[in-house]
């Protein structure tokens, strides 16, 4: 057995740092290039020595390795480690191919000497790893900077403490786990380019935020701003006190006539608490609540809701402009009301990049379909998974969620292991119906369609066509102003005949119809 | 926020692309995970940053370190007298030897530091011979103690004795005051542990000769002003740690006309013209770390400050204090200095990193100013200029402001880097970067080289640890 003679090969560069966006992307252009089976390069943490002998990658030499050591494991027949080190090695040496002026050379190294650089700085972007990231926003917010706040892995007692050090400061941290956020009209994270108008939307979740601001935007209406607050602002142990300073800041903005708030698992205490102070903003409120039960505490204060974020956005078009065209809010597809919908017995495979459709998909399929109902979101009615071991029934991942990503890139930056899973999915036999989203937005990974499409020609080929019978459904988060455009990447879904459908809601009713067999 | 969106970035590239459609002025932060990847070193650090604030939600120790900072700013050191030791030292007695450094007993000296003590002990007159003091130190008779204790900062090993005359240098601003002996000069020197008679003999005649005209001199003259020689010959390519031509120099032309009276006769006269002059181009550098002591001292004992007060080593441990931890030394092993060599020596004759000299890197000039001084260049293994002003660059990251008084002119005048924040050396993992002569491990042997040396990380985590353990007791 050839298999006998091969031993994982690793290489440890001390002290050396790069990203993990920067590594993956070199891991798999090393792999690429020298032919080698797998290569995985990462920062030697706990989490990835874990990750590395899980992957049967681990070494004495990255065992003894720290935190702030560059490993590298390389997987490959003999004869190909020499030239897959020297590809590595070469990769990392390689200098960025802008030009460096002497004063270029000389970046700051940390907050402060940025702050003393650049006069005035008024955010901090932080999206290194949590372990980390919580002490750059402490940095941040103790220098009187606003912070938006990617990262995630932040404790609840940590995050806690940011947020009342902000509010003390009356700053405004968005985060842990802001994905989006419009600031000054410009688009931060995974935000789209958005028309700017009178809304103003605070939102727990980044894809909730981007598919509200898109389908605004396809109204022909626009933002204010858009303030992303973090997942777990709304828990009773955090009290929303990001959605406050959101609320506030939106309050006293002359520019927002109306508000949106879009939130995940909201505590009831805070509920409570953001129900009397929506009264008190002075502009018209309508809120949106993922994983809560009913909305009595809402209802008993007379604040509007609503149950999707497509009708978030009808509802508050209607309240703007009298009479308004709605007609691309839901793309008529040519079997939108039913006829012809195409049957197909076998479960639904929802694969998402974003937290907020994933849940909005499930808790609609959940009372369209029967069978049982899996997913990484905790949607009502659902059985719960970690959406990583096989389940028999309708299956909603959301691949960005931490439990999946391990510390690893969102699928919104580096969209592999998403399209891994989508032609995993639709090699599945038991799978009818692949349900996905296309979210653009600046800083996401572009032309996912493009890749969408290479993926199910990838599927068709290992089941020698059998997967082409299997429908792949989707919705296009985005507008015709990002790059690439959301029509361009219409077109290149419905040619290679993806059902492209006008928002989350309509593509998951439209699921639900084909694997039922028929129209509701 | 105001009506316009400036953005610092730590993290992801991708994140920058709509900054910079839109135009956005950002700066991009070149990152490394905070205190080197260590989990407890950052818990203490977020813990340091979003605790402990005032009525006002102000950071207690932003402040306390501000406060720090402006006494350093507004020292005015001027040198007064220079007189012998025990005339300046309360309790100064006959068997005590006065070392560099962190607090070390005679058994565990390096080499050159035994050789500079015994040299003390000869040169009070209390040996007859190597063997007789090193027999009276073992038994205890004479006691060796720091400068520190005692008010003194003197160079390398730093034997200072009762006998030995010490410049008397007085912060106007606060009225503290700082002691140093006079520089020896180059080639064999006390402070690299030779004792040979030659050395003993320049040492008697600086006590004699020399000293009792230089106060004359400073007493004629109302005492001479020493930032105002700093400042100047930042401009002119000292930084006043390994190079102080310039420094020497401007200190000469201050006294040299009221020296002319002072002196006994001309050929007193001429030879310490020719030693001010010719003989010790480092002759400043004992100003220049009794006017940094005058100044870091008043930023000593400041609750809540974790400003770097003071900076030494015996040749064994660097020591390190803090401005909240008062006159608790933190320790680790010193380290070797990277750099030149004279030639027939190399590292392996090395000894590791000696004496109190590093209260001017504490001030913020020496290794802290690199960028001012391109002779310097080569001899501290910076490979190019460029290079040197991002040494700097560097210190600035570790430091809470600027001393405009000492500007660079090749950083664009900006000033040297001022008051050294411990936190924010943990957090970026950039030691302070200190000029530093280099002396044989054997005593009796002498300078062998000089180089670039930092203090060792651990003692500054010890330090964080401790002030941490402290405000949160």
């Amino acid at each position: 057995m050839q298999e006998a003679f091969r031993s994982v090969h690793s290489i440890v560069l001390p002290g050396v740092y790069r990203d993990s966006v920067f590594l993956m992307k070199l891991s798999s252009r090393a792999r690429e290039e020298s032919g080698a089976d797998r290569v995985t390069a990462l920062m030697a943490t706990a989490r990835n020595k874990d990750l590395l002998v899980q992957s049967g990658l681990m070494t004495p030499d990255i065992e003894a390795a720290g935190s702030d050591d560059l490993v590298v494991a390389i997987d490959a027949g003999p004869e190909l480690i020499g030239i897959a080190e020297k590809t590595v090695l070469d990769l990392l040496a390689k200098p960025s191919p802008a030009v460096r002026s002497p004063l270029e050379r000389l970046a700051p190294k940390s907050l402060p000497m940025a702050c003393e650089r650049l006069e005035g700085i008024n955010l901090a972007m932080i999206s290194v790893a949590g372990e980390y990231a919580k002490y750059e926003a402490a940095q941040a917010l103790s220098a009187g900077l606003d912070v938006f706040l990617y990262s995630d892995s932040i404790s609840l007692d940590d995050e806690l403490v940011l947020k009342r050090l902000a509010a003390s400061k009356s700053l405004f941290l968005m985060g842990p786990d802001c994905g989006a956020a419009v600031l000054h009209h410009t688009p931060l994270g995974f935000a789209n380019r958005m028309r700017q108008g009178t809304v103003g939307i605070v939102s727990t979740t980044a894809t909730g935020l981007q598919e509200v601001g898109c389908l605004l935007d396809r109204c022909g209406l626009g933002i204010s701003a858009a303030y992303g607050v973090g997942g777990r602002d709304l828990l009773d142990d955090i009290g929303g006190i990001s959605t406050q300073t959101a609320l506030e800041r939106l309050a006293s903005d002359p520019n927002t006539r109306f508000i949106i708030v879009i939130g995940t698992c909201p505590g009831r205490e805070t509920r409570r608490k953001l129900a009397e102070l929506y009264p008190r903003l002075g502009k018209p409120v309508l809120v949106r609540y993922f994983g809560a039960e009913d909305y009595a505490i809402e209802d008993a204060a007379d604040i509007p809701h609503a149950d999707t974020l497509r009708d978030v956005v009808v509802t508050t078009a209607g309240r703007i402009a009298s009479v308004l065209d709605i007609s691309d809010v839901d793309l008529p597809t040519p079997d939108s009301t039913g006829e012809g919908v195409p049957s197909a017995s076998g479960w639904i495979s929802g694969l998402f990049s974003g937290g907020a459709l994933c849940w909005e998909a499930a808790e609609i399929c959940r009372s369209l379909v029967p069978g049982p109902i899996y997913a990484n979101v905790p949607a009502r009615g659902v059985e719960v998974t970690d959406g990583c071991k096989l389940v028999d029934g309708h299956v909603f991942i959301d691949l960005g969620a931490d439990g999946i990503t391990m510390g690893g890139p969102h699928p919104l930056l580096y969209p592999e292991r998403k399209l891994e899973r989508i032609v995993r999915e639709l090699c599945a036999p038991e799978v009818a119906v692949i349900l996905t989203d296309v979210i653009l937005g600046c800083a996401v990974a572009p032309d996912f369609a493009s890749q969408l499409i290479q993926a199910i020609d990838r599927a068709a080929a290992i089941t020698r066509g059998r997967s082409r019978e299997k429908h792949v459904v989707v919705s296009v988060c985005g507008t015709e102003t990002d790059l690439p455009s959301r029509s361009s990447q219409i077109d290149i879904l419905r040619r290679s005949g993806v059902t492209v459908l006008g928002n989350n809601a309509e593509a998951a009713r439209y699921a639900a119809m084909v694997s039922r067999g028929g129209p509701i | 926020m105001g009506n316009e969106l400036r953005v610092v970035n730590i993290g992801l590239d991708d994140f920058l692309a709509s900054c910079r459609e839109d135009g956005v002025p950002f700066a991009d932060v070149e990152w490394k995970p905070p205190a080197q990847g260590d989990s407890e070193l950052i818990d203490i650090l977020f813990s340091l940053t979003v605790g402990f604030r005032d009525a006002a939600g102000e950071s207690r120790i932003d402040v306390a370190n501000q406060t720090g900072l402006r006494r350093i700013l507004a020292a005015q050191p001027v040198v007064k007298r220079i007189l012998p030791a025990h005339e300046l030292i309360p309790d100064f007695d006959e068997n005590v030897i006065l070392h560099a450094g962190p607090p070390i007993g005679w058994e565990d000296m390096c080499g050159p530091m035994q050789g500079a003590v015994v040299g003390a002990v000869l040169y009070e007159g209390l040996a007859e011979d190597t063997a007789e003091a090193e027999r009276l130190l073992h038994r205890g008779s004479i006691v060796c103690q720091t400068n520190y204790s005692r008010g003194v900062v003197a160079p390398m090993a730093g034997a200072v004795s009762r006998s030995m005359p010490l410049f008397l240098v007085e912060n106007e601003t606060a009225g503290n005051i700082a002691l140093s002996p006079v520089n020896e000069g180059i080639g064999h020197a006390l402070r690299f542990g030779v004792h040979n008679r030659p050395v003993l003999d320049r040492l008697k005649w600086i006590e004699a000769v020399l000293a009792p005209a230089l106060d004359r001199a400073l007493v004629a003259l109302g005492g001479v002003a020493l930032k105002p020689i700093m400042s100047q010959a930042l401009i002119m390519g000292d930084e006043m740690h390994q190079r102080n031509v310039a420094a020497s120099l401007a200190f000469h032309r201050s006294v040299a006309l009221a020296l002319c009276d002072a002196a006994n006769n001309t050929e007193d006269l001429k030879r310490i013209v020719s030693f001010l002059t010719s003989e010790n181009e480092q002759f400043f550098l004992n100003l220049a770390m009794a006017a940094a002591k005058t100044a870091m001292d008043t930023a000593r004992d400041i609750p809540y400050s974790t400003l770097i007060t003071a900076m030494n080593r015996n040749g064994v441990d660097f020591g390190l204090h803090l401005s909240a931890t008062g006159d608790r030394w933190f320790t680790a092993p010193s380290l070797l200095p990277k750099g030149l060599y004279f030639p027939g020596y190399g590292e392996a004759d090395a000894n590791p990193d000696m004496g109190d000299s590093a209260i001017v890197e504490c001030y913020g000039i020496g290794g802290m100013a690199l960028g001012a001084v391109p002779s310097v260049t080569n001899l501290v293994g910076a490979g190019n200029l460029m290079e040197s002003l991002e040494y700097t660059f560097d210190m600035n990251h570790i430091c809470i402001g600027r001393n405009p008084d000492l500007a660079i002119p090749n950083c664009d005048f900006a000033g040297t880097p001022a008051g050294i924040d411990v936190r924010r050396v943990v957090a970026t993992g950039i030691l302070p970067l200190i000029v530093s002569g280099v002396a044989h491990h054997l005593p009796d042997v002498g300078q062998v080289g000089a180089g670039l040396v930092t203090p060792p990380m651990e003692v500054m985590n010890k330090a964080l640890r401790a002030f941490h353990k402290m405000v949160t007791a």
